[in-house]
């Protein structure tokens, strides 16, 4: 009797560390795209349905939202070691990050919803100039190896 | 009488309506600005900005164009003086990071020992390391085409161990140091099988 209730105590447990380890899995599956280097006032990124208050040193995903506040602003580096920053109260959506230079698989597709923003590029550029776009409500831009500050009003 | 009275202000507040959400749309978000900026060395690289009607290319130091609304022509707005850019972007720039680091260390011939010039850019590895307080540093080890694969790939290892012990033993908190190699699959220069090539037997240190 002992050992059959010490052995239905050791599945549930083992069951739920099996699901713990595995939602935390889930939660970390995005590819990680850049980091967050410094941080000024509000800042959050819209992850799936989740806000997420910025900190230095948090990874950056695919589809992330970066949104700034009033007085705000943020700067990140990308894993192709291009630079962006944002100005007070802006929004970016990255639209599609790919740095797999072994496979010739490169792009850098980012929306600039409103604000401010500088961005120098990095190996993507240098790689595939055409693979970097950056979009606005009224403009698109493509860039030839350079540094450039967008903003959308 | 009654009827015109109560009917005058529901017009009033509709035309109001209208009136707020053409200026919201017209006035908020739509109008694009884009600066030509110099690298910090000076140098200015090219920036193409279309719309659906036509399209400007800028290739001088702080020259700019502007889109009023989707759908608009691209105008050219000239040079910017320093101060106009300061202007709009200061907060944005003052954000933007040091662009990372990549420094290249090279190792002698088979085995894991640096060669004297690598060692003595460790200095400036720290120094670049303290400037940007990083927190993100990448050691990738690789070899030569010399000898098998599988012994390259755990000599490339061998090697991205021996560049952070020596930041290790230099002060560099080696939590914060990924450490990969990619054996003899990455050249920078690329060769035939079993090639000597210096400048493929190396180690990349990226300070982020």
């Amino acid at each position: 009797m002992n050992t059959s209730v010490n052995w239905v105590v050791r599945l549930i447990v083992a069951v739920a560390v099996t699901m713990t380890w595995r939602s935390a899995a889930i939660a970390e599956t995005g590819v990680e795209i850049g980091v967050i280097k410094n941080v000024k006032g509000t800042v959050t990124i819209s992850r799936d349905s989740e806000s997420i208050s910025v900190v230095t040193g948090l990874s950056l995903l695919e589809n992330d939202i970066i949104t700034t506040g009033g007085k705000s602003s943020v700067g990140v580096i990308f894993k192709d070691n291009s630079v962006l920053s944002l100005g007070p109260k802006s929004r970016i959506e990255m639209k599609d990050f790919v740095f797999e230079p072994a496979e010739k698989k490169l792009s850098f597709v980012a929306e600039v919803v409103r604000g401010t923003m500088t961005y120098l590029s990095g190996i993507i550029t240098r790689l595939n100039p055409d693979a970097v776009e950056f979009r606005t409500p009224s403009a698109t831009i493509g860039i030839r190896g350079t540094h450039i500050a967008i903003q959308v009003q | 009488m009654k009827n015109r009275e109560t009917m005058w202000p529901g017009w009033t507040q509709a035309a109001l309506m209208a009136i707020l959400v053409v200026g919201f749309l017209g006035g908020c978000c739509s109008k694009t600005m884009v600066v030509l900026l110099p690298e910090s060395d000076g140098s200015v690289g090219k920036a193409m900005v279309k719309s659906k009607q036509s399209s400007a290319t800028l290739t001088l130091a702080n020259e700019s164009a502007r889109v009023g609304a989707p759908g608009q022509f691209v105008e050219n707005t000239g040079v910017l003086d320093v101060d106009q850019v300061q202007k709009i972007f200061s907060e944005a720039l003052e954000a933007q990071p040091v662009p990372p680091r990549v420094f290249l260390l090279y190792f002698k011939s088979g085995g894991t020992g640096l060669t004297e010039e690598s060692l003595s850019l460790m200095p400036d590895i720290l120094e670049s390391i303290r400037q940007r307080q990083s927190t993100d540093i990448s050691v990738v080890g690789h070899t030569d085409s010399v000898g098998s694969s599988r012994i390259n790939r755990q000599l490339s290892i061998k090697r991205a161990r021996v560049v952070v012990d020596v930041l290790g033993a230099s002060g560099v908190d080696v939590s914060l140091v990924e450490t990969s190699s990619h054996g003899e699959n990455n050249p920078v220069v690329p060769t035939a099988d079993n090639v000597a090539e210096p400048k493929n037997r190396r180690v990349e240190v990226v300070v982020r």
